[in-house]
C-alpha cells in the first residue's frame, strides 16, 4: 500500500476538511434559528450572504498563513503580536476547538437519545463516540483527511437524495414572498448563518500542511460552497414544507421534515434514519478535526508530544460535553461558541493580517 | 510472541464479544404492540371503564377526553386460529378517559400485556364534539412533542363519535389504515381535501389561520369521508362544517383539485357531467386604502363525460359551448355559496386568501393579520370562471 511520508494534504483534501468541519450540528437547527430571528421565509438570502462573508474571512486567514509558509497559527501568532499575546491567542483558539467539539458531541448525543437510542445513557453514547474519534485523530491529519474524503461524498449523495424525497410536501407558497419585509430581517439573520459556517478557521492549521498552499484560496471557496449549497437546499425544503410558523415550533426541524412523510413502495418508508446516519458521520468528522486541532495547538505551544495530549483533551471534552444541564443550556452553549467564533476568526485574522502588512511595509522602507 | 502477549490476544476477542451482545435499549418486537389509530372523543367513561373505576381503577383526573387507540397486531390464540380468519378481527381498540393525553396513553400500560409504541400511528380522528369544547392544540400538544409519533400522521374530524370510525365490519381490514388510504383517492374526486399531517397542522395552528379538516362519518362499521369541519383559528375550536359540495367548491378556489367532476342539469333537466383534467386558479388581491378585495379567476380544461340528452351532438362545437355555459353557471353557483358561507355564516377564511395577501401585499398583510378572519369577511370577492371542454372521450355521439 502506498503510504505518504511527507504528511502533506492535497487541495481536494483541504476542501473536504473545510466542508466536513462546517457540516455539523447546525444543519438540524438552522431553519428554526433563522425563522425565529427573521420571521420571514428569506433565510436563503441570508445563507448566501453569510456564506460569501465567511469566504472572505476565510480568504483572509489563508492570506495570513501564506506569510508564514509551513507554520500553523500557534507557531506564527507569536511572531506577529509578540510571544505572550501570541500564546494567549493560541490558547483561546484551543479552548474554542475544545468547546466546539464538546458541543457537537453533546448535540449528537441529545438527538440520538431522542430518536434512536432511547434508554441508552448520555455518557455511554458520548464515550464510545469519543474513543473511535481518538483512534482516528491519533493517526494525524492525513488519515483524518482520507476518512473525510470517504464520508463527504456519501453525505452529499444521501442528504440530497433524502431532501429531494420531501418534494411531496413542498409548497412554494411557504417560501414566498421574497423580501416581503425588506432587507432588514436578512441582516438580522446574517449572524446565525455565519455561525453555521464556523469551521473555515481550520485553514489556520491546514494551510501549513498543504502540498500547494497557494491553492488555499481555491480550497476555501470550494470548501465553503459545498456546505453553502447543502444549507440552501435544507432551508428551502424545510421552510417550503413546514412554513415559517411550523418551523419555529420544531426543536429539530430538518429531522422533522424527514419524519413528515412516508414513501411507500421504495423499499424504505422512512428516511430520517438515513439522515441521522450521515449526520452522525458529519458530527464525527467535526468532532475529530476539532480534537486534532486542539491537541496540535497544545503540543505546538508547549512543545509536548501530541499523543498524551490527545488522551488528556479527550477527558476534558467529555467533561465539558456533560456540563449543560438541559437542552436549553446546550443551545445557549452553541450560541456562545458561535459568537466567540465571529470575534476569534472574523476580526482577529483581519487584525493580524493588517499588522503583518504594515510591519512588512515598514521593514521594506 | 511471549506467552503473556498470547494470553492477551486470546482474552481480547472474548472481551470484544461482550460489545456484540446487541443494542443497549433493544426490545423484542414480539413483546411490542403498535397503535396505528387514535380517536379523541368527549370525556365519557364507557361501561367497562365505569365498572373498573368502581372497583378502584381511579386516579385524580377530570373526565374531559376519551381516547381510543387501535392496537395491532392482535395475538391470536389457538382457538381463533382453528375457527379461521372470518371471526377474528385484526385489531383491538382500547379506551381510556381522563384529561392529559400523555397520561391516557400511558394508562394503557396498566391493561395491555405488551408495551405499546407510537412509531406507526397513522391517523388521528377528533370528534367535532370534543373539538368544539377543547382547543385542538391542547389535544394534540403531547402528540407533537412525542418522539415516537411521527409528524406524518394525518388528522381527521368526525361528526359522530370518533371511536366509531376505528371500527369496521370488514374482516381483515384495519380501520386506521383504511382511513389513511382513503386520502389517496384524491385523484378521483375533489371531495377529498389534501391531507393535513401533524407537521402542516402545527404550522397552521401557530400562524393563527382558520382551517378545515376532512370529516369522517361512520355507520354500522362503514366509514366514509363526508365534507369537512371548520376550525376557527383564534380559538382552534370547531365552529361548523362544510358539506361535500362546499368542499368541492373550495378545491376550485384553492386550485388543489387533482381530479373530480362537475355535474349539472341542462334546461330540459337531463344530466350533464364534466371531468376535470386540469384546474388553474389565480387569486389576485387588490388593496385600495383600507379596502381589500380579491379576484378569483378559474381556468379549467376538461372532458364532457355524460350528456343524457341524446338528441344533442357533442361533435357540434355550438353544443359544446352551450354545455360549457351550464358547467360554468353551476360552478359559479357553487363558489357563490361557499364564499357566502365563509364570509357570512362562519366569518372565517379557509380558502387560503390570506396566503395570497401575504405574498402579494406583505406590508398590508402585517397590519391586518391579527384580525384577518374579520377583515376577510368584509372584503369583496369577485370571480370569473372559464371552463374549456377539450374532448368527449371515446364516444362521439
Amino acid at each position: 500500500m502506498f503510504v505518504r511520508k511527507d504528511d502533506k494534504l492535497t487541495t481536494a483534501q483541504a476542501v473536504v476538511i473545510i466542508s466536513s468541519f462546517m457540516l455539523g450540528s447546525g444543519i438540524l437547527t438552522l431553519p428554526r434559528t433563522l425563522a425565529e430571528i427573521m420571521k420571514t421565509p428569506d433565510g436563503w438570502i441570508a445563507i448566501i450572504l453569510g456564506g460569501l462573508m465567511v469566504m472572505l474571512a476565510g480568504i483572509c486567514i489563508v492570506k495570513l498563513c501564506h506569510q508564514f509558509p509551513g507554520e500553523t497559527i500557534y507557531q506564527f501568532a507569536g511572531k506577529i503580536v509578540g510571544n505572550w499575546i501570541g500564546k494567549c491567542l493560541g490558547i483561546l483558539m484551543i479552548l474554542y476547538f475544545i468547546c466546539i467539539s464538546a458541543f457537537e458531541i453533546r448535540v449528537m448525543a441529545e438527538v440520538t437519545m431522542l430518536y434512536l437510542l432511547e434508554g441508552t445513557p448520555l455518557w455511554a453514547i458520548i464515550m464510545f463516540f469519543m474513543w473511535i474519534g481518538l483512534y482516528l485523530t491519533s493517526g494525524g491529519i492525513n488519515p483524518i483527511a482520507r476518512l473525510f474524503e470517504i464520508i463527504l461524498p456519501i453525505t452529499i449523495v444521501v442528504f440530497l437524495f433524502s431532501m429531494t424525497l420531501s418534494y411531496k410536501i413542498f409548497d412554494i407558497n411557504n417560501i414566498r414572498p421574497v423580501l416581503g419585509d425588506g432587507i432588514l430581517p436578512v441582516i438580522k439573520g446574517l449572524k446565525s448563518t455565519i455561525l453555521v459556517f464556523a469551521g473555515y478557521e481550520i485553514m489556520f492549521i491546514v494551510t501549513a500542511v498543504m502540498q500547494h498552499p497557494k491553492k488555499g484560496v481555491k480550497a476555501m471557496i470550494i470548501g465553503t460552497s459545498i456546505p453553502l449549497f447543502l444549507y440552501l437546499v435544507t432551508l428551502i425544503m424545510v421552510i417550503g414544507a413546514m412554513s415559517v410558523d411550523g418551523v419555529v415550533r420544531s426543536t429539530w426541524p430538518t429531522l422533522d421534515l424527514m419524519r413528515s412523510f412516508e414513501i411507500t413502495g421504495l423499499l424504505f418508508e422512512r428516511f430520517e434514519f438515513f439522515l441521522l446516519v450521515i449526520w452522525i458521520m458529519q458530527i464525527f468528522s467535526t468532532f475529530s478535526i476539532c480534537h486534532y486541532a486542539a491537541s496540535l495547538g497544545l503540543s505546538q505551544i508547549f512543545n509536548i508530544k501530541i499523543k498524551p495530549l490527545m488522551y488528556f483533551l479527550l477527558s476534558i471534552i467529555f467533561l465539558i460535553a456533560m456540563l449543560p444541564k438541559n437542552i436549553n443550556e446546550v443551545f445557549d452553549f452553541g450560541e456562545l461558541i458561535g459568537n466567540i467564533s465571529i470575534y476569534l476568526f472574523g476580526i482577529v485574522p483581519l487584525l493580524l493580517l493588517l499588522i503583518t502588512k504594515v510591519f512588512k511595509k515598514g521593514a521594506v522602507k | 510472541m511471549n506467552s503473556r502477549n498470547r494470553l492477551i490476544l486470546i482474552v481480547l476477542p472474548f472481551l470484544l464479544m461482550l460489545c456484540l451482545t446487541g443494542c443497549w435499549s433493544s426490545k423484542e418486537i414480539e413483546s411490542l404492540g403498535v397503535y396505528v389509530g387514535l380517536a379523541l372523543d368527549i370525556g365519557k367513561e364507557p361501561e367497562l371503564e365505569q365498572e373498573l373505576t368502581e372497583k378502584g381503577a381511579d386516579y385524580p383526573k377530570k373526565n374531559l377526553v376519551t381516547s381510543t387507540i387501535q392496537i395491532i397486531p392482535v395475538q391470536k390464540g389457538k382457538d381463533s386460529q382453528q375457527k379461521g380468519k372470518s371471526t377474528s378481527s385484526m385489531y383491538s381498540n382500547s379506551t381510556e378517559t381522563g384529561d392529559s393525553g400523555f397520561q391516557l396513553l400511558r394508562q394503557h400500560a396498566l391493561s395491555e400485556h405488551r408495551t405499546i409504541i407510537g412509531h406507526h400511528l397513522k391517523v388521528i380522528v377528533i370528534s367535532s364534539e370534543v373539538s368544539q369544547k377543547i382547543d385542538i392544540e391542547k389535544l394534540l400538544k403531547f402528540i407533537l412533542r412525542d418522539n415516537d409519533i411521527r409528524p406524518s400522521c394525518i388528522v381527521l374530524l368526525s361528526s359522530g363519535k370518533a371511536s366509531d370510525t376505528l371500527i369496521t365490519n370488514q374482516p381483515g381490514d384495519i380501520p386506521a389504515f383504511h382511513l389513511k388510504s382513503l386520502i389517496e383517492n384524491q385523484n378521483r374526486t375533489n371531495k377529498i381535501l389534501p391531507e393535513i399531517t401533524l407537521t402542516k397542522l402545527d404550522g397552521i395552528m401557530n400562524s393563527g389561520a382558520s382551517f378545515i379538516l376532512q370529516n369522517v362519518i361512520s355507520a354500522k362499521g362503514q366509514v366514509e369521508f363526508a365534507g369537512a369541519g371548520v376550525i376557527k383559528g383564534k380559538t382552534n375550536k370547531w365552529i361548523g362544517s362544510l358539506n361535500e359540495q362546499e368542499v368541492e367548491a373550495l378545491s376550485w378556489i384553492t386550485s388543489k383539485a387533482k381530479g373530480g367532476l362537475i355535474k349539472t342539469y341542462d334546461k330540459t333537466g337531463e344530466v350533464l357531467a364534466y371531468e376535470i383534467k386540469s384546474v388553474n386558479t389565480k387569486i389576485k388581491s387588490k388593496v385600495d386604502g383600507d379596502d381589500i378585495s380579491f379576484h378569483v379567476s378559474i381556468k379549467s380544461d376538461g372532458r364532457l363525460m355524460e350528456n343524457w340528452n341524446t338528441s344533442k351532438d357533442p361533435t357540434d362545437t355550438e353544443y359544446l359551448k352551450e354545455t360549457e355555459q351550464y358547467f360554468e353557471d353551476e360552478l359559479k353557483n357553487m363558489i357563490y355559496k361557499i364564499v357566502h358561507k365563509m364570509q357570512e355564516d362562519y366569518r372565517v377564511d379557509v380558502a387560503g386568501f390570506r396566503d395570497r395577501l401575504r405574498i402579494q401585499h406583505p406590508r398590508v398583510w402585517k397590519k391586518v393579520k391579527e384580525d384577518w378572519d374579520e377583515t376577510f369577511s368584509k372584503s369583496e370577492i369577485t370571480y370569473d370562471v372559464n371552463l374549456n371542454i377539450t374532448d368527449y372521450g371515446s364516444s362521439a355521439k
